[in-house]
């Protein structure tokens, strides 16, 4: 289930700690869920300060604690404009069968994918879309949600962490 | 095609959750999801904000908003432009979707949760629809046809009698909105509650269970005077915590199991309203997801609305019976097996044989039915002297009698007893017994009964404490049974 995760790369420190520029490095724990087939919600802002939203479609992690974010730029064109123009990206991860939910802000930049990320980005379609009718929500519906056209990349430089399940500690930082 | 919030009207049933992004000042964005977001008016959007500080900190930095909604049934998905004009904590609005709130997040475990801080209202300036990859769309239920609930509200006025109208309501429901499981629940003043007094579609009629004003969806729709309904309870922690019991119970338990459909994922409670009064609640499920759109929804709320009139016209018009003395009638020849009758002091519940019937008012009626029956020969009443029997003490809900005394009838009728009630004539009833009724007066142990014993009262015959009294003896105990009342309360 861990689609887009892969767990050797990853150098995990075993406890939340910040490390450099402010920079925030996720625990072994928090990575897993944020790779396992969860729905992700991407947050952005032009320059003049309209958001916009958009649907991410799996992360993977790297060596050096930055994430990457699949999602389609052709359903989501505000989100790859706002993210080319400002460099700053938002990103909520909810698990749909109880809402833990954390999310992440960070200063992204885009990349074109490629055929393995693209492969990736359809195992997490098809793995999220199977927990959804798991849960009762129709194939039909998921089908709206997902789709990896025109997939980008946004790789994310994670500088704040916040626990969003629902909730008392809903808002407190990581 | 420019899009209107009346055409998003499918997105707004909290099935598929919403999502607000927002932007600080610096032009730090904020994503999160909503719970819960309700139309205002034709150009606005009231957003429920629980916990999410962040995005309550930016609009007031940064009014400008973006909201994605999902259409419950085909999940197409639309994005809108909003801009931040008020946040209210109080208010007809800010309670309509507390309620809302409190009724939807009790069916995913989060009713204490979820409760509602405040609301933030939205001007909406601007709607579209999000790309998608599928062509998929879900079939659409056939609208209800005006001509299809013409005939069903005037079926409703025709009816006579509460039975009658309470029956036809739950054959258009049935009819009309297409659910096999509906109930007609009606105000008990006297515990402030709703008694179940009609249903149709399930295994245990459940005529007689009560729900607690406030409680549950039939409870918020009473308490609310509002439709509240579920459209995906496939989380649900049933409002109703009855499921579990079964009939067995009842008889232990004296208290009687509101029927529910297992695996039910869509549920409607309508209030009854007339007059400004609340007449009674009408409770629909269906094993289908958003069984109840707004077509279906106010299909109900105006064939209840007809039914809350005609219950009121019923009130207004009801047919007393005369004070004149009825015929007397003997005891079917040949039947003399005794039926053991036994009524609790301390709640007005009675039990025939082993069985429970009924407790509260409807209780003491059943057991004044009997004892005038057995004590004057006769089998026929008319609800003006069951009325003025002052040793039954009804409340002062004139409208009431006729309720309780539908109840008391459904009851012996569904648990197939050896006394049964019939309706002769408007305002008639005849009593009809099986065998040779036996009443016994029971106290059962606890406060109540230490308050009996210091009553002032004469001689009390032991046969009470023992809860043992001869044929003879029952007239002149219940006539003390209703004295000692009188000095308890």
């Amino acid at each position: 289930m861990l689609s887009l995760f892969d767990e050797r790369r990853i150098q995990i420190s075993g406890s939340r700690r910040r490390w450099g520029q402010g920079l925030i490095q996720i625990d072994a724990e928090t990575a897993r869920f944020l790779a396992s087939p969860v729905m992700i919600i991407l947050g952005t802002a032009d320059s003049l300060g309209r958001p916009a939203i958009g649907r991410g479609l799996g992360c993977r992690f790297h060596t050096d604690g930055r994430m990457e974010l699949a999602f389609s730029r052709w359903q989501w064109p505000r989100t790859a404009a706002d993210i080319a123009a400002t460099g700053q990206l938002a990103a909520t991860w909810a698990r749909p069968s109880d809402y833990v939910s954390y999310q992440l802000k960070g200063r992204a930049e885009l990349r074109e994918a490629g055929p393995g990320e693209r492969d990736a980005a359809q195992r997490y379609c098809s793995d999220v879309s199977g927990v959804l009718t798991g849960l009762g929500v129709a194939p039909e519906q998921v089908a709206h949600w997902l789709t990896t056209q025109d997939l980008v990349l946004a790789r994310l430089t994670v500088t704040e962490a916040y626990i969003q399940t629902p909730g008392q500690r809903a808002g407190v930082a990581l | 095609m420019t899009l209107t919030l009346a055409d998003l009207s499918g997105c707004f049933d909290g099935v598929i959750p919403s999502i607000i992004a927002t932007a600080a000042a610096d032009g730090k964005p904020n994503i999160s999801y909503l719970s819960h977001v309700a139309m205002v008016d034709g150009e606005r959007v009231a957003l429920s904000n629980q916990f999410f500080a962040k995005t309550a900190a930016n609009i007031r930095a940064n009014p400008r908003a973006r909201l994605l909604l999902v259409h419950a049934r085909s999940g197409r998905q639309f994005a809108l432009d909003l801009l931040w004009e008020s946040s209210a904590d109080r208010g007809a609005l800010f309670e309509r979707m507390a309620r809302d709130l409190k009724a939807s997040s009790a069916q995913i475990g989060m009713g204490d949760v979820m409760r509602l801080r405040a609301i933030d209202i939205f001007r909406v300036v601007g709607i579209e629809p999000c790309l998608s990859a599928s062509e998929a769309a879900p079939s659409e239920p056939a609208p209800v046809l005006l001509r299809d609930v013409a005939p069903a509200m005037s079926e409703l006025t025709a009816q006579d009698s509460i039975a009658a109208l309470l029956d036809a309501l739950l054959a258009s429901v049935r009819r009309l909105a297409a659910c096999d499981h509906a109930l007609v629940l009606l105000p008990e003043p006297a515990r402030a509650a709703l008694v179940t007094m009609a249903s149709v579609g399930y295994r245990q009629s459940g005529i007689g269970s009560e729900v607690p004003i406030r409680e549950g969806l039939i409870g918020e729709a009473a308490a609310g005077r509002s439709t509240f309904k579920i459209n995906d309870a496939s989380r649900l922690q049933r409002f109703s915590q009855a499921i579990a019991r079964s009939e067995a119970n009842e008889d232990r338990t004296r208290s009687i199991a509101l029927p529910s459909l297992i695996g039910g994922l869509s549920q409607i409670a309508v209030p009854m309203i007339a007059q400004g009064e609340l007449r009674g609640v009408l409770f629909a499920e269906s094993p289908a997801r958003l069984a109840f759109d707004a077509d279906r929804q106010s299909t109900l709320e105006m064939l209840c609305q007809q039914a809350a009139s005609s219950l009121a016209l019923l009130d207004a018009t009801a047919e007393e019976g005369p004070m004149t003395s009825l015929p007397t009638a003997d005891r079917p020849a040949g039947v003399d097996e005794p039926v053991h009758v036994t009524a609790y002091a301390f709640d007005d519940s009675v039990f025939i044989g082993d069985t429970y019937v009924i407790k509260g008012v409807a209780g003491r009626l059943l057991v004044f039915l009997l004892e005038r029956s057995m004590a004057e020969a006769r089998t026929e009443f008319t609800n003006r002297e069951i009325r003025l029997a002052s040793e039954l003490k009804l409340p002062e809900f004139k409208d009431n009698l006729e309720t309780r005394l539908l109840l008391l009838r459904r009851r012996l009728d569904e648990k197939r007893l050896p006394v049964r009630l019939e309706q002769i004539a408007r305002g008639r009833i005849r009593l009809c017994v099986t065998g040779r009724p036996i009443i016994r007066l029971r106290w059962v142990q606890g406060s109540k009964r230490q308050q009996v014993a210091s009553a002032p009262l004469p001689d009390i015959p032991s046969v009470l404490e023992s809860g043992r009294c001869s044929q003879d003896g029952n007239r002149q105990i219940s006539i003390q049974l209703g004295y000692l009342k009188i000095g308890l309360r």
